[in-house]
């Protein structure tokens, strides 16, 4: 597997999760507010979990992404030393 | 060529225009929108579904039970009273003044004939009989079988918040439209729905049932 296409996949996965969890968190926060019913006890846990497992994946893969931008900055660092260098 | 690495890197992120920021803040609140006005449908949705199931749980139960309800709301609660009366005549001055009792074994008794166990949630159950301004309520728990485990609190025990209280006492007293799934009784946890209990078209008190659904 590439390391662009890795880090294709976690920037799609984190910007689907992150805008599904925001919707989710919105709803949570008016959900208090209002006292609302939408869903059973059992349904919330559910939904609890897989708002935990999502913002789990979304911490993975920003650490993911973090770590192959990282190790692209320090090719990118690398390519510019030696080509300043070579200019010399 | 380190150049022309760092001026592709800058070229990748496309300028974006007023237009489309706005055009993007829009489908934001657009889609904030429909998802909260689907939830507010959901959330009515599933209040109606509640309190319909939880009502004609309730009212098939008393139709099955008519005589004991009858008695149950009447004479099961002046038993109780007197109960709590007597308790209170035999306190001590400086003792601590309680407001309840949890002697009342004619409401065990009494519950057990209704067969309250066979609603769900039994033991997250109030029953209320509404006198002039006074508000009498026996607290269901535990086994109905046995001695010792119905309890009696009397007059107007209801301490949740009082935008509540003031929505319950327009109800049981001037009959007043409210909604009738919520938190009236603080010892049950979560809501509970309002049942009034009629028989032969009268009406001899309230069910208070909590939803626990678990």
């Amino acid at each position: 597997m590439s390391r662009s296409f890795l880090e294709r996949i976690t920037a799609s996965l984190v910007v689907t999760l992150t805008t599904t969890l925001a919707l989710g968190f919105i709803l949570l926060i008016a959900n208090g507010i209002f006292s609302w019913d939408i869903f059973p006890p059992f349904a919330e846990k559910i939904l609890y979990f897989l708002g935990a497992s999502m913002l789990i994946i979304i911490l993975s893969a920003v650490l993911i992404n973090i770590m192959i931008n990282l190790s692209r900055l320090a090719e990118y660092a690398g390519q510019i030393l030696h080509d300043s260098r070579r200019e010399k | 060529m380190s150049k022309t690495l760092i001026n592709d890197t800058l070229d990748q992120g496309e300028s974006i225009s007023l237009k489309t920021a706005g055009l993007s803040i829009l489908a934001i609140v657009a889609i904030i929108s429909l998802v909260m006005l689907g939830a507010v449908y959901a959330n009515r949705s599933r209040q109606r579904a509640v309190i319909n199931q939880y009502t004609k749980e309730t009212e098939e139960l008393i139709t099955a039970h008519q005589v004991a309800a009858k008695e149950f709301f009447s004479q099961t609660f002046d038993d109780c009273r007197n109960v709590l009366l007597e308790e209170q005549k035999a306190q001590k001055p400086g003792d601590y003044h309680t407001d309840s009792t949890d002697n009342c074994l004619t409401a065990s008794t009494q519950l057990a004939k209704l067969e309250v166990r066979e609603l769900r949630d039994s033991s997250a159950t109030a029953y209320v009989r509404v006198i002039g301004d006074k508000y009498e309520l026996i607290e269901a728990s535990g086994l109905y079988n046995e001695a010792m485990l119905g309890k009696f609190q009397s007059y107007g025990r209801f301490n949740s918040d009082a935008a509540t209280k003031a929505d319950l006492i327009k109800y049981l007293q001037q009959n007043e439209p409210i909604l009738l799934w919520q938190n009236f009784i603080p010892y049950i946890e979560g809501k509970e729905v309002i049942v009034p209990v009629k028989i032969d078209n009268q009406l001899v008190g309230y069910i208070f049932r909590g939803v626990i659904e678990k």
